[in-house]
């Protein structure tokens, strides 16, 4: 007898690709989101002209590169190591 | 004018300043002075940190929480176990939640410091940091000013002397509120001295 199947359905396996690519996607949705973060400190900053404006500036540095660096870990974590 | 608000020097974190040095704007007139410039109480920015704090124990209050249901006899013998997909799947929304509170309270700090009043010596001017994709900034002429009305509402703005004060024009669409400031009474005040002042200096 023949086995004609050649594709086994995986549900799992499914349901592990779809929770990747929607963590993908988050990921990049937060990344994007974080650096109008930083355009915005930037427009406020020559807007308002006080002495906090670069301390804020160097703030939302820091705070995009912890953001980068911690999805670009998880992201490496979960689209390999799953 | 004999408004008299308590002198402050202009901190970086200062809610009210009278006459600051350090503080400019863009499009400001050579002749132009800043006289008060005005944030939302500090109050706000305490309120957004206990938030912060509230957001980082929510994970392990939830941890604590499960393992304490698992620990009971029915859930010993059933069939669901943490797994290593699970796991990581669990472990990679504990540290996204951690980065969104760290993120939810740095533009929560950010809409504190950039949502700034100042009263210079031809104006009033209204700077709004919304989100990030709106901000907004708004002048209004000071001999323009017809009322001001400060409002004190709830605990919180009675307890630390804050209000909203709300400036109309004589057109009845323009009208400016400055929300949550300190001093609110006195704030109230002196723009309408100062509105008053040069008025007649007109």
């Amino acid at each position: 007898m023949i086995d004609l199947i050649i594709f086994k359905f995986d549900p799992g396996l499914v349901v592990l690709w779809s929770f990747k690519i929607i963590f993908l996607l988050i990921g990049i949705v937060y990344v994007i989101y974080v650096l109008l973060q930083l355009r915005q400190i930037g427009i406020m900053n020559s807007t308002l002209k006080t002495k906090g404006g670069i301390p804020i500036a160097i703030m939302g540095i820091f705070h995009i590169l912890l953001v980068l660096t911690v999805l670009f870990l998880l992201e490496i974590m979960i689209m390999f190591g799953v | 004018m004999d408004s008299k608000i308590e002198v402050k020097p202009a901190h970086t974190l200062a809610s009210i300043s009278l006459m600051p040095s350090n503080i400019k704007f863009a499009n400001q007139n050579p002749e132009e002075q800043v006289v008060l410039f005005i944030r939302q109480h500090r109050i706000i920015l305490l309120g957004y940190f206990i938030k912060f704090l509230f957001n980082l124990i929510i994970p392990l209050v939830i941890y604590f929480i499960i393992t304490w249901l698992l620990s009971f006899d029915i859930f010993k013998n059933s069939s669901f176990q943490m797994t290593k997909p699970y796991d990581i799947v669990l472990w990679s929304i504990v540290i996204m939640w951690y980065l969104w509170s760290i993120s939810k309270f740095f533009a929560d700090f950010l809409y504190w410091f950039y949502n700034a009043y100042i009263i210079t010596s031809m104006r009033l001017i209204d700077l709004d940091f919304l989100s990030v994709l709106k901000h907004s900034i708004k002048e209004l002429d000071l001999r323009n000013i017809e009322d001001a009305v400060d409002t004190h509402n709830g605990i919180l703005q009675t307890v630390f002397d804050m209000g909203s004060v709300v400036v109309r024009t004589a057109s009845e669409t323009t009208s400016f509120a400055l929300n949550n400031v300190p001093k609110s009474s006195k704030v109230r005040d002196f723009i309408m001295d100062m509105s008053i002042y040069l008025g007649n200096k007109k």
